[in-house]
């Protein structure tokens, strides 16, 4: 018994030690924000493809992929959630009181955990850019 | 045996740190290296001067060329010109071939000159992250954002230890 309760505090001791360090050495609140998977999850960018398509479709007739005139032209009305997108995130790291935001990859080649935020973003994306409308060619 | 069991634990709580502890990064926002480092600063004047220096010199040469060729064009000119018009063209090409030369010899020299910065500022940024047992140094291109207020942020450091270490470059044109 004696023998297990020794075992026990040198183990405690381990984690106390080990516990100590990890909080001595400064660490830094990481977010992580996936531009792919922003878009992916925006509900204004999937409106405003919808929007695009419906438009082509009236026009020219012509359903399915947009053609490079309508591609543009969504390129071009998608520009400005692209504008908005660092101020979003600025905005969610500050309120979190992160110190730094990365895409995956970037986080994945220095082998750092975060916080995957990027629901977060397109959903105050959205919200920001919600009078967003299809700018037909 | 109680020993063997203590290492084992050790071990597995210090891989379980390691693996999903929150990292200490350091970073470095050089953006605006030109206004702040000295090397840079000095840098930028000598090639502006040198290539201002090339330009200078080509527009010296070859303006008398140049107006002998507006001269023999006028009207009226006989057909014996042709040689010397001929030999003209030939000399002005070759100044602005020699022109452009020294220029890409001037821009071979800047590039460097900057790259000796750039070796110089990783082994800063190496140095930083060794001092403050940091796990990465990012670059903030690296960043979607960060906090410039963070103690994480080096460049402050960058600069100085650049200035001192590295106060003036001189471009060495081959």
């Amino acid at each position: 018994m004696n023998r297990l309760q020794m075992l026990l505090k040198k183990a405690a001791l381990v984690i106390c030690v080990g516990l100590l360090g990890s909080l001595c050495h400064a660490a830094n609140l990481v977010l992580i924000a996936d531009s792919a998977n922003i878009e992916a999850r925006s509900t204004v960018v999937a409106r405003l493809k919808a929007e695009a398509s419906a438009a082509q479709l009236k026009k020219t007739n012509k359903a399915g992929p947009l053609n490079a005139e309508y591609t543009e032209a969504l390129e071009l009305s998608l520009s400005d959630l692209r504008v908005a997108l660092p101020e979003v995130i600025e905005g969610i790291a500050k309120a979190k009181g992160a110190d730094v935001v990365l895409e995956p990859s970037i986080a994945k080649k220095f082998a750092l955990v975060g916080v995957d935020v990027s629901a977060e973003v397109a959903q105050a994306l959205d919200i920001r850019a919600s009078k967003s409308r299809f700018l037909a060619p | 045996m109680k020993w063997l069991i203590f290492a084992l634990l050790s071990f597995a709580f210090s891989a379980l740190a390691t693996g999903n502890a929150p990292k200490s990064i350091l970073i470095s926002d050089t953006r605006d290296a030109f206004e702040r480092v000295s090397a840079l600063k000095s840098l930028l004047l000598e090639v502006d001067t040198r290539i201002q220096t090339i330009q200078k010199a080509y527009e010296q040469e070859v303006a008398p060329l140049t107006a002998e060729l507006e001269q023999l064009r006028k009207p009226g000119q006989t057909g014996q010109n042709q040689q010397r018009k001929a030999s003209l063209l030939l000399q002005i090409a070759a100044l602005q071939k020699q022109a452009s030369v020294q220029q890409q010899a001037v821009g071979a020299a800047n590039e460097k000159a900057l790259a000796q910065i750039d070796i110089a500022v990783l082994a800063i940024e190496a140095e930083l992250k060794k001092e403050r047992a940091a796990d990465a140094v990012l670059r903030v291109q690296e960043t979607l954002y960060f906090n410039a207020s963070c103690a994480c942020n080096i460049t402050e450091e960058i600069y100085q230890r650049l200035n001192a270490r590295l106060p003036k470059l001189v471009l060495s044109i081959k």
